[in-house]
């Protein structure tokens, strides 16, 4: 029991740190590679809740493409601005505004609020008992059977947001 | 078993056999590394590295402590945290995929259901290392290597993917071990070398790119980019690169004897026709199955090093383009092909095998 | 599991709240399609929490989540393109830079 609890709180901090890295980071590519480890041990989270089959997805396309796509925007992009990042001279009131402490509030007070709705729900508090392991072969049949239709529509979709994508950044040719 | 049970109930298991492949791969390094300077040597008709030990054999020791030895220089202006732990984050993808790889029949770390999809998602860690590494490093050429790196990477893990997936359709199953299983009953004319070879072919093509190495190996081309994404490392974390180089080699060979030469099944000498059973037969039961479960799978894993190594020492460099284009525009749709006629191959097979028409040896193979 | 359901949630809602304060304070367009990602990574986490716990043996949840991390590529390719677009045309990643609509 406490090593769920130690797992899953080193995990946790894990995530919120490199989560609150994301955001402060200087450099907009530690702010990919902090995204990067947010990413994993979300993912180790999804192996503790039991789901491999997700945790390997969640590294292959997050950490994996999304990671990767992100970093190479990155460096398509914002060539100038990759070492070091604008530092202009603010006052007291434009510091606090891009701090954002009404954001912060925002954020902070959404999780506190739902933390709080799961808590004192009427919800059980407990997993079902005596959980079998949901299958790859599980999901692949269920994918195919009841998500025919969804699964086809996102098929299309990644075909056309590839097409979009290449048409948008592809350079005129004469 | 899930990893979660793993964490919570054995830990001491998990340890145990964590080290043990951890071993497995330096040993093997050790002997990869030995075998690419012999073999580098014959086909250029040289007798390589002879004056270390018998045939050379302490050379690879000789030179790692001439690295280790060496000044750990850390540049001026470098990235430093990322640029002093990038070796040690290569160092993960290429461990993590022993732990699915069966060695012997009872002989795999932690047999996931997942197996190759595992195997896909933590080679992408290979990609953000690199990354790291020519950031890290502030230094143009590093960043320019790191970058074609990263490409090169993406593109020909997608092909690399779609190649084992007629593997996954034929065996049905992703789990590795159930995969040599399979095979074992299939006979050796049934290993999936046979009906799967345009897979195997771009399965070899691609881990070759997604190894970095010759004919491939654009991201340290040192005619145009002096070393790559390790030109600024030196010492120790040069000869940690090295390392994941080849444990990288040695991972994908693995893979590929697994998956498509049979893994650890293979003839013991108990299976000698007339003598073996007389003279051999106290070589059976679990343990000394996995002995030699173990000694075949090592077997074909060389063979496939062998041939990685051979390439490498026989092809000339190929141009980023050309790369690109192999992968992309040949390679992809060879293996969505290969994928298609794995499926009318096997439905055709599973339709006919029944009526007893003599059509139904076309589909024999892949039945 | 006997880690108390609103652990893993209260993350994932945790999770949301910072890529939502990172979403609202930062200006630079790449960045906030990373915070989006994060924000998606809580409602991925929840969903998957809610699985693990009352509804071990539905394959809905994951497949949802599989959905959910779909889109999330589409969008994260479809965004970046547009970036790079507008990079071209307008020398900018900042998203208040971007306001040629304004009047």
């Amino acid at each position: 029991m406490t090593a769920q609890y130690l797992s899953f709180g080193a995990l946790a901090l894990v995530t919120l740190w490199s989560a609150y890295k994301v955001v402060t980071a200087r450099l907009i590519t530690h702010a990919a590679l902090w995204m990067a480890l947010s990413f994993t041990s979300v993912s180790g989270i999804f192996l503790m809740l039991q789901q491999e089959f997700i945790a390997a997805l969640q590294v292959l396309i997050y950490a994996g493409a999304i990671t990767t796509m992100i970093i190479f925007a990155i460096m398509l992009s914002s060539i100038r601005e990759i070492r070091v990042e604008p530092q202009e001279k603010r006052s007291i009131g434009q510091r606090i505004r891009a701090s954002g402490l009404l954001a912060v509030v925002v954020g902070l007070v959404f999780a506190a609020f739902m933390t709080y709705v799961y808590y004192v729900s009427e919800i059980p508090k407990e997993a079902v008992p005596d959980a079998g392991l949901l299958t790859v072969r599980q999901v692949g049949a269920t994918l195919f059977t009841r998500f025919t239709v969804p699964f086809e529509v996102a098929s299309i979709l990644l075909l056309l947001a590839m097409i979009g994508a290449i048409i948008l950044t592809a350079k005129e040719t004469e | 078993m899930s990893l979660a049970d793993l964490w919570a109930q054995h830990w001491f298991r998990a340890f145990v056999t964590g080290s043990l492949v951890l071993v497995f791969a330096l040993g093997n390094f050790y002997i990869t590394l030995w075998l690419e300077r012999k073999e580098s040597a014959w086909i250029q008709n040289r007798l390589g590295p002879m004056r270390a030990g018998p045939q050379g054999l302490l050379q690879v020791l000789a030179d790692l402590f001439k690295l280790l030895q060496k000044e750990d220089i850390v540049p001026r202006n470098v990235d430093r945290i990322l640029f002093l732990i990038a070796p040690f984050i290569a160092h993960i993808p290429a461990l993590l995929i022993f732990l699915v790889v069966p060695f012997g029949p009872n002989m795999v770390v932690a047999d996931y259901d997942i197996g190759i999809i595992m195997i896909a998602a933590v080679t992408s860690y290979a990609v953000i290392a690199t990354f790291i590494a020519g950031w890290g490093s502030n230094n143009k050429y590093s960043l320019l290597g790191a970058m074609r790196g990263a490409a090169q990477m993406i593109s020909y893990e997608v092909t690399l993917v779609m190649s084992v997936i007629g593997v996954v359709m034929m065996a049905g199953s992703l789990k590795l071990s159930d995969i040599v299983l399979a095979q074992a009953e299939r006979g050796v004319l049934g290993w999936y070398l046979f009906p799967q070879f345009i897979g195997f072919i771009v399965y070899l093509i691609a881990s070759l790119a997604e190894l970095n190495r010759a004919p491939f190996d654009l991201m340290e081309a040192e005619s145009e980019l002096v070393a790559g994404y390790h030109t600024e490392y030196s010492g120790f974390r040069f000869a940690i690169f090295l390392l994941v180089e080849y444990v990288h080699m040695i991972a994908w060979s693995a893979i590929a004897a697994t998956l498509f030469l049979g893994g650890w099944v293979g003839p013991t000498p108990a299976d000698i026709p007339v003598i073996g059973p007389k003279l051999f037969g106290w070589m059976t039961g679990p343990v000394w199955d996995n002995v030699w479960g173990f000694f075949w799978f090592l077997f074909k894993t060389y063979l496939l090093i062998f041939i990685l190594i051979w390439i490498r020492w026989t092809f000339p460099r190929v141009r980023i383009d050309q790369l690109m284009d192999l992968g992309w525009k040949f390679l992809l749709p060879v293996s969505l092909f290969n994928i298609f006629l794995t499926g009318v191959m096997k439905y055709g097979w599973n339709v006919l095998a029944e009526s007893g028409s003599p059509l139904r040896w076309i589909f024999w193979l892949w039945r | 599991m006997q880690l108390p359901i609103y652990f893993p949630l209260g993350l994932g809602a945790l999770l949301f709240g910072i890529g939502l304060w990172g979403a609202l304070t930062r200006t630079n367009a790449v960045r906030i399609l990373m915070f989006i990602e994060l924000m998606l990574n809580g409602v991925n986490l929840n969903l998957m929490t809610f699985t693990r716990y009352y509804y071990p043996e539905n394959a809905t949840g994951p497949i949802l989540t599989l959905f959910v991390m779909t889109v999330a590529a589409a969008e994260a390719s479809i965004g970046l393109a547009i970036i790079l677009q507008i990079v071209r045309n307008r020398g900018t990643v900042e998203v208040d830079k971007v306001d040629l609509l304004k009047g």
